[in-house]
């Protein structure tokens, strides 16, 4: 399991978090996903075997969103 | 009150972060029926119910939201000092949000209020229930997801410090945002991002506008030397709508009998007429308000400069007294700041 952050630009209210971690906590092998609106990023917890940060930025593409890997 | 705003501000963004979320979830919930239908061997298709079932509850959760902030603002409402404080307060909030929805810097989301993840959970779980009453209780559910513009109006519906207007705004708001929803079947392909852009900027401008004018209520009601009207009037581009006719025309000085000052006010539910009117320093005043069938908020009649308070009768006359010793501009106005007009002492 890791944690990582990723930045994501394009919210404009604090229910685009709520969908962005529904959409990732639906995702095989995301263990909780915890988006801030204010801060513009999410804090994803997963299992590194099943998911690369790619499918990771591709599942938030999905929803609608654009997201950036974070340091 | 600005309900036709709140009413436009519905429509506006309710096509977007209101739809773009809880249509979201509401189309979900549809297809989760329609897969459990299926599976029972019926085809049937049924958007409008379940939509209609949603629009209505959330209609009234709003309603019952709306009466309960306006209760909220009413209880804090106790003196005129407090309600000016709580009106500039949220008209400040909604100007920060208005800056929020603009996209002016993103230091302003941190207005946004974000809901705790259980309460987002539950939504989320109701969303992909399959079961009958899934949209009506995910209508209900909505008010724990505010968006942005919503909780402008929230805000509004506390300052309006009056349960009905509170009832009102947030009812009018969701009835804005209804048109949006009723087309989901329609609509449930996705709107541009440069289409959605525009639309949360007109959303912004009106709540600027509401929150503005709240801000600009509190200061006329505090009798702040500046406000709205009165930069307006030291600006030096002025606008002269008379045609021509002087403001030292003397058809605006109140007529005098055995030295005692006579000034008719009428008082309507649009506001107060005359708006503007003078009298003469160091000479008593009879001012008789004057109401006839009037049903808004303008029968709270103040002077804040004056500390002159009177509530109307609906239908009637009262007299206040009072003598004017300083030169200048008093204002008079609603206990809201919604209505105002000047009284210049000369």
């Amino acid at each position: 399991m890791v944690k990582k952050k990723f930045k994501i630009t394009n919210m404009h209210c604090s229910s685009c978090a709520m969908l962005i971690d529904g959409d990732l906590e639906d995702t095989e092998g995301v263990k909780s996903a915890s988006t801030n609106f204010a801060k513009g990023e999410t804090e994803i917890e997963f299992d590194e075997e099943k998911l690369t940060d790619k499918t990771i930025l591709e599942t938030i593409k999905k929803t609608g969103y654009t997201a950036l890997p974070q340091g | 009150m600005d309900l036709w705003v709140v009413f436009l501000t519905g429509l506006t963004v309710g096509g977007l972060t209101c739809l773009v979320v809880q249509g979201g979830l509401l189309a979900s919930t549809i297809a989760a029926r329609e897969a459990e239908d299926f599976r029972e061997g019926s085809g049937r298709k049924h958007n409008l119910l379940p939509v209609l079932a949603f629009l209505v509850t959330k209609f009234i959760a709003y309603i019952i939201l709306g009466f309960l902030l306006g209760l909220f603002g009413s209880a804090l409402n106790f003196s005129d000092s407090s309600r000016i404080t709580m009106q500039i307060l949220a008209g400040v909030y909604m100007v920060l949000v208005a800056l929020n929805l603009l996209n002016i810097h993103p230091v302003f989301r941190y207005v946004i209020i974000q809901p705790p993840k259980f309460l987002t959970k539950i939504v989320r779980n109701t969303s992909k229930s399959a079961d009958l009453f899934a949209p009506a209780l995910l209508g209900v559910f909505t008010i724990f997801i505010p968006c942005g513009t919503t909780l402008a109006m929230e805000a509004f519906a506390i300052s309006s410090g009056n349960p009905f207007w509170g009832a009102a705004i947030l009812g009018t708001f969701v009835l804005g945002t209804t048109p949006m929803f009723l087309g989901l079947g329609v609509l449930t392909s996705r709107l541009g991002d440069a289409f959605r852009t525009r639309f949360l900027k007109i959303a912004g401008l009106l709540v600027l506008y509401i929150g503005i004018t709240s801000v600009n209520q509190g200061l006329v009601l505090a009798n702040s030397p500046i406000t709205l009207q009165t930069l307006a009037e030291n600006s030096p581009i002025q606008i002269d709508l008379s045609g021509g006719a002087s403001n030292q025309n003397a058809n605006y000085l109140a007529g005098q009998v055995n030295g005692v000052q006579n000034v008719d006010i009428n008082i309507e539910s649009s506001g107060y007429n005359p708006r503007y009117l003078q009298v003469k320093s160091g000479i008593p005043v009879k001012m008789n308000l004057i109401s006839k069938n009037v049903y808004s908020c303008a029968l709270a009649f103040r002077i804040p400069a004056l500390k002159i308070a009177k509530n109307l009768n609906p239908t009637g006359v009262e007299t206040i007294e009072f003598t004017p010793t300083k030169k200048g501009k008093i204002v008079y106005t609603c206990s809201m700041g919604m209505y105002s007009g000047i009284m210049e002492v000369i």
